[in-house]
């Protein structure tokens, strides 16, 4: 196991971040998924040894990691926020760095890092001057350095353009593919389920689910879900789906109408069909019950 | 799929004043000062002097004694405000204190968390904010100089040994506020000034009491080594005393004077530091994006 | 190990350079110049020994290595906090103790060297007042010594509150406190409890090494208690260093990096 929490608690003062997580995590890419203030970078950061348990115990690769240096060299951490010497290169940052971590050749292990991250050809500019992307792909270089055999990375992909996050994904694979195990942090489902199938997650503290991405998406779909449809037409279309039980729950609004489903994909599957056969025309169809917010509810009502 | 109308609409509902977006901006501040456990220590300390002084006047009440600092309206000024040995005013360090803590986050803050492209992307002009902040420091600074004075002249007032008109009780107090506005007017546009300077609240914290202390010491060390007296104008601190210690009418015994010179030169100093500070503030703010 | 420690003393350096700090001190180191040449220049009574006596005394040893202190104290460990920076250095291969070691040891040698500079400068300042000019290589040696010594002992202590003060503006005023009213006002109390403060213990320091031990006007102010001898202030300031510095150390163990999501 890479690593092994057990009973673990964490408050700051009256708000509990942690509350009893026992968890296992082993080698590969592990999701951590949870809503923001889940506790997500509450436990990375008991994992690192930046942070100190308030209660119960963990091990990373096997020690302790609190006051740790001999295991901290190990771990290669990407934090969520940005914390730069901007008057730095982004070269010499990550080269100060690995030297720090007792890197030997501190320049070519940085070269080497700035090159799998893409960040070459800003490699020479300060700090100060980068984009958000760029940001992001230095703390990765950072994290990847002095050759880590353990990878925690807060939310990589926040505020990243669609183009950013692909090179990241990529990134984040490869060196997974490498031999490294990684556990990564994201209030996104589909950023994890692109990442990995092994995710765990916390909500207010707790660890609510573990296992694989396809059963939390059998849970979405199984759980009774909310649907929106804006029309010119509400009771007509109401009659149609209500006619054969695939709808438990009906709510008229001004120019639309609420339905509930136990069954969602048969749902949607009829609602073109019934739409033609009321002559009604839908202007929208939405659902407040389609992403993470509504698992964790459901999860945490179970 | 749905299409919303994306043209302009102009906003239809009532704006309030001026003044009353200023007043949020001040009550803002001083919300954050009285929740902060270090200002409200500091507060304890300056209204803990007057507690001392009640304690002594009851004594010499009770003694029919008739202390000398009592006599005239020397408590409040050597004996509160101007108490201190060698021209280093104790009520000053502690307002010093005060304004560091407080007045040094309120522009370095803002530019840290880049909040003024917020408030200047709505309808607060740069008048309003610059007026907000300094209001809201002087505001905070002036509780803890006139609320102590003014606890002080109730405490002489009700135990005071001398018998005074009721006219000359007024003129007590409007001294002391003229006093407490002296101290605090000045401070608040220099610390404004120092905060505008840096995104880091610690460093212009450090600035001001630089500059504070750096005053009395160069005018402590030109006194030393030219033997002149003018150097005492450097000193910030005398200033203040000096000029604050001018308000109050002369009755009895006076004591001595911090400075040997007039109104005209301390004001002169203090005021045009005041207006200069405040224009530096003015100029910074009219450039949000080169300060960001 | 090693190599992983003279990389960070190396990183220590250069930071120290960075940011508003640095024109902060160099504000601090050049104000006792300023002083010197204003005394020198617009008095006809003033020696330039006696300038250059009164800045030291007054402005050198009894502010600026205080501000000095406070200005990197904070900024090493508060300011690497608020950072987020702090996170990289305790991620390193050196523990957090030998962290604040090395930070306090290349701060306080830097600090020493600009502060030699300084006095170097205030004493050719001082110079261009008529008399006997300061002995120059002697006097600015010795008070540099003494700041030095000053610099060891403030430090750490201004380190440790920030370690363990939240922000660092609590730093700052838990660091600015007992500065000002034991350092500043303390100090010139006619009390037994003046011999303790450091500054008078620097003070003791100086009259050995700069004065001769020969008290003369600048000591006037002791009254009612006696300024500590060579050998007692060297003892008390070496343990008072130690103390602050074990202090700094044992905070930086202790201390939990909680970041954003904590407040």
């Amino acid at each position: 196991m890479i690593v092994r929490a057990e009973r673990l608690n964490k408050w700051y003062g009256r708000v509990i971040a942690l509350n009893e997580v026992t968890l296992s995590i082993g080698p590969g890419i592990t999701g951590l998924l949870g809503p923001n203030g889940a506790g997500k970078t509450s436990f990375l950061r008991i994992v690192i040894g930046l942070m100190r348990e308030s209660g119960g115990e963990i091990r990373v690769l096997g020690e302790r990691p609190w006051n740790n240096p001999g295991l901290a060299v190990r771990i290669g951490y990407c934090p969520e926020h940005d914390g730069f010497y901007e008057w730095m290169t982004g070269r010499e940052f990550v080269a100060a760095l690995a030297r720090i971590r007792g890197v030997r050749d501190g320049r070519a292990a940085a070269r080497e890092a700035i090159e799998a991250v893409r960040l070459s050809e800003v490699a020479d500019r300060r700090i100060a001057t980068y984009s958000r992307g760029m940001r992001q792909r230095l703390k990765l270089a950072q994290a990847v350095a002095h050759r880590p055999e353990f990878l925690v990375l807060d939310e990589p992909l926040t505020g990243c353009d669609p183009i950013v996050r692909q090179e990241l994904i990529a990134l984040i694979r490869g060196l997974a593919a490498e031999g490294k195990s990684v556990l990564v942090s994201s209030h996104v489902l589909h950023e994890i389920e692109a990442l990995t199938r092994t995710i765990a997650v916390v909500h207010r503290g707790r660890l609510v689910a573990e296992g694989e991405v396809s059963e939390i998406r059998a849970l979405i779909d199984r759980h009774p879900h909310t649907v929106k449809v804006r029309t010119d037409r509400p009771r007509e279309l109401a009659a149609r789906l209500a006619s054969d039980g695939d709808v438990v729950e009906i709510r008229f609004e001004d120019g639309a109408v609420w339905l509930r489903t136990p069954r969602p994909d048969a749902f949607y599957a009829k609602l073109p069909a019934a739409a033609l056969e009321a002559g009604a025309a839908v202007e929208e169809i939405s659902s407040p019950d389609d992403n993470l917010e509504a698992v964790f509810r459901y999860l945490t009502e179970a | 799929m749905a299409v919303h109308d994306q043209s302009y609409a102009a906003w239809t509902g009532a704006y309030t004043s001026r003044w009353a977006r200023i007043r949020a901006i001040v009550g803002m501040e001083l919300v954050q000062a009285f929740s902060n456990l270090w200002l409200l220590l500091l507060l304890i300390l300056a209204f803990m002097i007057v507690s001392g002084w009640l304690i002594i006047l009851f004594f010499a009440a009770t003694q029919q004694v008739l202390p000398p600092f009592a006599i005239g309206n020397r408590l409040y000024r050597d004996g509160f405000y101007n108490l201190g040995v060698a021209n280093l005013f104790f009520f000053s360090m502690i307002l010093m204190l005060l304004a560091a803590t407080m007045g040094a986050s309120l522009i370095a803050r803002d530019r840290r968390h880049n909040a003024l492209v917020m408030y200047f992307s709505r309808a607060i002009t740069r008048l309003d904010y610059l007026a907000g902040k300094f209001l809201a420091l002087s505001a905070f600074l002036l509780t803890a100089t006139f609320g102590p004075g003014l606890l002080l002249w109730l405490v002489v007032t009700g135990m005071g040994p001398e018998r005074l008109t009721f006219g000359q009780r007024l003129g007590d107090l409007g001294a002391i506020a003229l006093h407490s506005l002296i101290l605090v007017l000045p401070v608040s546009a220099m610390v404004l000034a120092f905060s505008s300077f840096t995104r880091r609240t610690y460093v212009a914290a450090i600035l001001w009491v630089t500059f504070f202390f750096a005053s009395w010491i160069f005018s402590t060390v030109l006194q030393g080594t030219l033997k002149e007296d003018w150097p005492k104008l450097i000193s910030w601190m005398s200033l203040a005393a000096h000029l604050g210690d001018l308000c109050y009418p002369v009755r009895g015994l006076s004591g001595k004077r911090v400075l040997d010179c007039g109104w005209v030169e301390p004001f002169s100093i203090l005021g045009s530091v005041t207006v200069l500070s405040l224009l530096l503030v003015w100029r910074r703010l009219r450039s949000v994006e080169a300060l960001e | 190990m090693l190599r992983a420690a003279a990389a960070f003393a190396g990183l220590t350096l250069r930071s120290l350079a960075s940011g508003k700090r640095a024109p902060a001190a160099a504000i601090l180191l050049l104000l006792p110049a300023v002083l010197a040449l204003l005394a020198a220049t617009l008095g006809r009574k003033a020696e330039a020994a006696t300038v250059f006596h009164h800045v030291v005394f007054h402005y050198s040893l009894g502010f600026m290595v205080y501000l000095l202190s406070i200005v990197y104290g904070i900024a090493l460990s508060s300011g690497e906090i608020e950072d987020g920076t702090v996170g990289y250095l305790y991620l390193g291969r050196l523990p957090r103790w030998l962290i604040v070691g090395v930070q306090a040891g290349v701060t306080a040698l830097a600090l020493t060297g600009l502060v030699f500079l300084s006095l170097l400068l205030t004493a050719l300042a001082s110079g261009l007042a008529p008399g006997e000019g300061p002995r120059l290589w002697r006097d600015v040696g010795a008070c540099t010594l003494v700041a030095g010594t000053g610099i060891l002992v403030a430090l750490p202590f201004y380190m440790a509150c920030g370690l363990v003060f939240r922000t660092p503006i609590g730093a700052v005023a838990s660091a600015l406190v007992p500065t000002l009213f034991w350092e500043l006002l303390v100090t010139g109390w006619p009390i037994q409890f003046a011999a303790w403060t450091v500054t008078n213990n620097l003070r003791g320091l100086l009259l050995v090494l700069l004065f001769d031990g020969r008290p003369g006007p600048l000591y006037k102010y002791v009254k009612n208690f006696r300024i500590p001898g060579y050998e007692e202030a060297s003892i008390y300031l070496s343990v008072l260093a130690g103390l602050f510095l074990v202090l700094a150390m044992a905070a930086a163990s202790a201390r939990s990096i909680e970041g954003k999501e904590a407040r």
